[in-house]
């Protein structure tokens, strides 16, 4: 077994009480306390309220960055899809043209407020398989989705021209497919199917979270290879209408859940931990950005004083001092 | 026993009305009607409701608010009626009916 003068370089310093500037992952024995003490650096992330949306909406979706983000379609109140698109520069959202299909129950991707597509969702009447590309002035109908269905997850962090579209409420709610910038293709299937799940990543290295199985709310949580979907460790609870941001399957946060859950959670490829709630908790709402910066907004319930409110998460890394026990 | 929460009502401005190093000191649940509840007995809490301008509510006060705003959402819901649909199908369409909503003392 190597010892920490092998590893480091140097034995272990002793001091009485602790250095004044510790460097991340500096071991030294505090010979006032009689104990070895550790430095280390932890993600601290926490929410904060930012300026609402012009129109309230829920089952809505969106795609970009904390800094420049859409949200197109959803449901207005009180009940009607609606086809508004907002663009948000990092402080306010601004009204833009509007999709050709007024949808809600839909599903976006992109990587800023100048790129998107959106596809998928319900007009009130009918499932739609229509897919829209975004080009930062006006959007555009390209080529539909295989099955038409709503409440679908998507991984779509990276472009508007390759994006994931995975589950949705359509029997046996388990279907995928892959965009290319100009067609839909079928490719594996998820190992458990489910509607209003969290999806995040990009084409390649997606995950998706939560959801409901028929019958259930399930914590379930599949990775994304660009192949195949492999199961892995579940959230600490299950629950669905919750949404996801990240940039791949080994770093992603999700939050929160029907009915108005605010938990979030974070996932470091292994497994999840807690982080600091939502400070309001809402359900099928719009998300953009990534594990350490993104944007929630719009969501249910439907209630009129809900639907338009937006908050900014942002993780930054505080330093720890921990006394090593064992 | 002693309260745990307290409650206010104050209108969510947006940037600023709740910080990051606000947010991350105490717990924030916002509720219908621009109702909040934050922890009793709180410095950091206290400072922020004076920062918004909150009006301090009881628990049943803010209740009140909140049962009020879910009321007029159900009865909406119940209303919002299509010939022919089924209860599933109406969920579909509308989203599930405004659950009741219980403060915590």
């Amino acid at each position: 077994m190597s010892d920490y003068k092998e590893v480091v370089g140097t034995a272990v310093v002793n001091v009485a009480g602790d250095p004044p500037a510790p460097l991340s992952g500096q071991l030294w024995y505090n010979s006032s306390t009689g104990s070895f003490r550790l430095r280390t650096f932890v993600g601290v992330g926490s929410w904060s309220t930012a300026n609402a949306m012009n129109t309230k909406r829920y089952y809505t979706a969106g795609a970009g960055s904390q800094t420049s983000a859409l949200c197109f379609g959803g449901r207005g109140q009180p009940t009607a899809a609606v086809a508004v698109t907002e663009k948000y520069n990092g402080t306010n959202w601004t009204n833009v043209n509007s999709m050709n299909t007024a949808r809600s129950y839909l599903a976006g991707c992109g990587a800023s407020n100048t790129a998107a597509l959106a596809f998928s969702g319900s007009d009130g009447s009918s499932l739609r398989n229509d897919t829209e590309t975004w080009n930062g002035t006006n959007w555009t109908e390209v080529n539909n989705l295989n099955t038409a269905r709503g409440r679908i997850a998507v991984s779509g962090a990276g472009t508007n021209t390759a994006c994931l579209a995975f589950g949705g409420n359509v029997s046996p709610q388990d279907h995928t497919e892959l965009w290319n910038g100009t067609n839909w293709t079928e490719v594996n299937d998820l190992n458990v199917g489910r509607q209003q799940a969290a999806g995040s990543g990009t084409s390649t290295s997606a995950i998706c979270t939560g959801g409901e199985s028929p019958g259930a709310d399930v914590a379930s949580n599949e990775i994304w290879n660009g192949t195949n979907w492999t199961e892995v460790a579940d959230l600490n609870s299950a629950k669905k209408g919750l949404m996801g941001a990240g940039t791949g399957n080994t770093s992603a946060i999700v939050f929160g859940g029907s009915p108005a859950i605010a938990d979030t959670e974070s996932w470091d490829g292994t497994s999840w931990t807690e982080l600091n709630n939502m400070n309001t908790g809402r359900n099928q709402f719009g998300p953009a950005g990534t594990a350490t910066t993104a944007l929630a907004f719009g969501g249910g319930p439907s209630v009129p004083s809900n639907g338009g409110l937006t908050e900014e998460w942002s993780e930054a890394s505080v330093a720890e001092t921990q006394t090593i026990t064992s | 026993m002693a309260k745990t929460k307290q409650y206010c009502v104050a209108e969510n401005w947006g940037k600023g009305f709740i910080e990051h190093n606000e947010s991350s000191r105490i717990t924030f649940k916002g509720y219908p009607g621009n109702v909040w509840q934050v922890p009793a007995h709180n410095k950091a809490a206290n400072l922020w409701i004076n920062k918004v301008l909150g009006v301090p509510k009881t628990k049943d006060e803010a209740q009140t608010i909140v049962t009020a705003i879910i009321d007029t959402a159900q009865d909406a819901w119940d209303a919002d009626n299509v010939d022919g649909e089924s209860s599933a199908e109406k969920i579909e369409r509308l989203g599930s009916k405004p659950a009741d909503i219980t403060l915590e003392e």
